[in-house]
């Protein structure tokens, strides 16, 4: 090898080791768990980290209060429930019945602690709910 | 008219599969009028799908509800600019789109690559032929934008309240033509290795493609940054989303591209890194295209439950399933037949390759451009791997696992800083010897005065060391750019007096490459600044109010006025104005809103945006209670945030004086005049342009 071409490896091998130092202590900081309601109990112990718990919002138990900066559901998924207590600018759209993902962590048994909260607006799924609502009124009888 | 576009879509893939086929005969037959058939084939291919795109935009002006598609996404009250931008709202549309921008692409690539000799001609025509052919495929077998309903509905659905932005009027064609852009130079690429050259002289029809796609991905990319920034709501304008973050990925290889084909141009190395990186750039865009449409990861764009496991059960129920259900398992068929084809000739044809010579010393700019290509991979793979995390983690670990954002900015931030402290220095690169000198002498100097730069700052009160970091790169960049234009403009004005500015304007014009790089150099100094202060200096405030009352958020005084609501075009508005009182006694009024969109069932929130130079005031009307006796309003504080759209104005102009010939008369009109006057100094008065 010509001594460039070391120096080279030297230098890369370098930036290398620093870029995987700063990715494994990055992950600590980054790694979130996505995990749907059901899988969060399915689980045996929960996960100390922050988690993102993806789930439908149960029509029992809703309070939203913009006014506040606050929102308190319940998460339901097929089998598993969770309160969810979300501090932070309620987006308009949440209302029972929809998809939400939260972020935070589990402060006890059933009790979440959010600071992120998604909604569901994707454009891919607007136009499959479209369509399937089209498809549907395609049923009803028409007067 | 509905006939007529599924008729085009369904000839279209004829037109390209022939188009294929005439390429194939004349690469076997060496024969010119098979080629004749080819060019008028793609021809057809681009017209019908001309009438393809006129007979959807004419449904979707005339609110044409048979076709799923328009039902979907407009309605009647739509304003008809939104109507027509429907156009792209949705993945049928979208792939229309992509591969309407190739199919004019491919009549503009064959006619500049027709002084090329038979074979390369053939292969050209023959690879685009087969990516047509693949995008015809996709849309005639799942993405069919005149999928008809069994009865039209009274109104369509209309179009996601998010999208009816100006921004997004804008975003995707341009992102789609940086992608389909892409296509050419690897087809330009693979058409040389068939026909066995190792010559680098296509290079040169190939780089204004290159430059061409960076910039308009680059573009696209600004634009939704922008859309996110004024629409979503969140203050943020990069959320290392997966959508956002795949179209930066070819974004990235695009850029270390520009750099070292310059050196394959000029000194033959670099050669097989370059093929690979072409043909990484464009798996990269389809994997966007892919990736944005197909739900395997979740995002502000795709945020869906469908994994890889009910793709892969969807590739293999054809038949019983919904056709739009393959779309994503298509694209990804497609990327993997285009992965194996293309690695196969690279493998093939490897001894074309070996490069010329010899990298012989670091300091150079063969290793300046060396070392940014390793650290543009470098984010490219860290991006590209923490985006599909949370695919590998549940397919190895059986759980999803994301990667946030404190994750790329600790990793990807810090690699792309070293990137453009790199490209602080780029007007001192040049041949090893050059280089070395000018690192002695013209370094110095600008070194000192960032240094000094640096000091003031902290002196001011600046101690965040990411801040001062950007802030020494940042002068040190700026100060090297002017005084390497400065004297440039010296020299000039040597040979010809005239003012400064005119020099400055000459020098620059006379060399669009260098000159134009250096402005995208300014414009990414100047993004960074936007980035540095707007992601460390922001501030942000929940604040409660009654109507009437102030209230104190850090060195601002808040109030508001009592809701109104306002009925504009197709929906109703809930608003407050909104006072905002600085330090300084300043005080400028905002109205965000609520808005409810009559086709909506869920209101959406239209933020108020006061921007200045030195910060944005960005507020959000989070909420109120009933009877509206209190208000919730979420405030950010974002500086320098402006500095990010004027270095992206800036950027955009570089790259495009790159594309253009030289602008001003003199630089070409007049060569001999030019001669003579170096030669004798005393004629110079006879020169006035």
């Amino acid at each position: 090898m010509n001594p460039a071409t070391i120096k080279l490896t030297v230098a890369a091998l370098i930036a290398l080791s620093a870029v995987a130092y700063l990715a494994l202590t990055g992950l600590a900081s980054g790694w979130v768990y996505y995990m749907t309601v059901d899988e969060l109990f399915a689980s045996e112990q929960a996960p100390e980290r922050r988690l993102r718990v993806g789930g439908m919002v149960g029509e029992e138990h809703f309070h939203s209060q913009p006014g506040d900066l606050r929102a308190r559901f319940q998460m339901v998924g097929e089998t598993a429930s969770l309160t969810v207590d979300y501090r932070g600018v309620v987006p308009p759209m949440l209302a029972p019945g929809i998809e939400v993902v939260v972020e935070g962590r589990l402060e006890s048994d059933r009790h979440f602690a959010a600071d992120v909260l998604l909604t569901k607006c994707a454009s891919k799924y607007q136009a499959e709910e479209h369509a399937k609502r089209l498809e549907n009124e395609d049923d009803r009888p028409r007067r | 008219m509905i006939d007529l576009g599924a008729n085009s879509i369904a000839l279209s893939l004829l037109a390209a599969v022939a188009a294929l086929f005439a390429a194939v005969m004349a690469g076997r037959r060496g024969d010119e009028r098979w080629l004749n058939v080819g060019r008028w084939s793609l021809a057809a291919f681009a017209v019908l799908l001309g009438l393809a795109s006129l007979a959807l935009l004419n449904a979707l002006y005339y609110s044409d509800f048979r076709v799923a598609y328009v039902a979907s996404y407009t309605e009647r009250a739509l304003p008809a600019g939104y109507r027509l931008a429907a156009f792209w709202a949705g993945q049928e549309g979208s792939l229309l789109l992509w591969a309407g921008i190739l199919a004019v692409m491919n009549l503009v690539a064959v006619r500049h690559w027709q002084r090329e000799g038979l074979t390369e001609r053939a292969t050209l025509m023959g690879v685009l032929a087969l990516v047509s052919a693949g995008f015809a495929a996709l849309l005639m077998f799942a993405a069919d934008p005149f999928r008809l309903l069994p009865s039209a509905p009274a109104d369509g659905y209309g179009l996601n309240p998010l999208l009816q932005d100006w921004a997004m009027l804008l975003h995707p064609p341009t992102l789609f033509l940086g992608y389909a852009g892409y296509t050419i130079p690897l087809a330009m690429l693979i058409a040389v290795l068939v026909a066995g050259r190792s010559d680098n002289r296509w290079l040169s029809i190939a780089r204004p493609w290159l430059l061409f796609s960076w910039l308009l991905l680059g573009i696209g990319i600004l634009i939704g940054a922008l859309w996110a920034y004024v629409e979503l709501g969140w203050g943020g304008y990069w959320a290392w989303d997966p959508v956002e973050n795949v179209s930066l990925l070819p974004w990235l290889t695009g850029t270390a591209l520009l750099h070292s084909i310059i050196i394959q141009q000029r000194r033959g190395m670099f050669k097989k890194w370059n093929a690979w990186l072409i043909f990484a750039t464009f798996l990269l865009c389809i994997f966007g295209t892919f990736l944005t449409r197909s739900g395997i990861v979740e995002s502000v764009h795709t945020f869906g439950s469908s994994k890889i496991s009910e793709l892969v059960i969807a590739l293999f129920s054809i038949g019983s399933i919904d056709p739009r259900e393959l779309i994503a398992p298509l694209i990804m068929a497609f990327l993997a037949a285009a992965t194996v084809a293309g690695a196969a000739v690279l493998v093939w044809r490897r001894r074309l390759l070996a490069s010329e010579h010899k990298l012989e010393d670091m300091v150079s700019r063969e290793g300046a451009f060396l070392a940014l290509n390793f650290l543009m991979v470098l984010a490219t793979a860290i991006v590209l791997v923490a985006t599909i995390f949370p695919v590998i983690s549940s397919s190895v670990a059986q759980e999803s696992v994301r990667l946030g954002e404190p994750f790329y900015n600790r990793v990807v931030v810090p690699v792309l800083l070293v990137a453009i402290a790199l490209m602080a220095v780029a007007p001192l690169v040049g041949p090893a010897r050059r280089m070395k000198e000018k690192l002695a002498t013209a370094l110095p100097r600008p070194l000192i005065g960032a240094a000094l730069a640096t000091g003031l700052a902290l002196l001011a009160g600046l101690s965040n060391p990411w801040a001062l970091l950007c802030v020494f790169i940042g002068v040190l960049a700026v100060l090297l750019l002017a005084t390497d234009l400065i004297q440039a403009a010296r020299l000039q004005q040597r040979q010809n007096p005239e003012p400064l500015g005119r020099a400055m304007l000459g020098v620059m014009d006379a060399n669009h490459r260098r000159y134009g790089g250096h402005l995208v150099h300014l414009g990414v100094i100047l993004m960074m600044a936007g980035v540095a202060g707007s992601s460390l200096f922001n501030e942000k405030y929940e604040l409660q109010l009654a109507p009437g009352q102030q209230k104190q958020a850090g060195e601002y005084t808040v109030s508001i006025e009592r809701l109104r609501e306002v009925r504009q075009g197709h929906y109703t508005a809930v608003e407050t104005t909104v006072s905002v009182r600085d330090g300084r006694d300043r005080t400028v009024q905002l109205v965000p809103q609520t808005r409810f969109y009559d086709k909506a069932e869920k209101p959406y929130g239209e933020i108020a945006l006061h921007s200045t130079p030195v910060k944005d005031i960005y507020i959000t009307l989070a909420g109120w209670e009933e009877g509206g006796r209190r208000v919730a309003l979420q405030i950010l504080i974002n500086p320098l945030t402006m500095w990010i759209w004027i270095g992206s104005v800036v950027l955009c102009l570089g790259a495009t004086l790159g594309l253009l010939p030289p602008l001003l008369r003199r630089a070409k009109a007049h060569p001999a005049v030019q001669r003579s006057e170096s030669s004798s100094p005393t004629t110079m008065q006879v020169h006035t342009p």
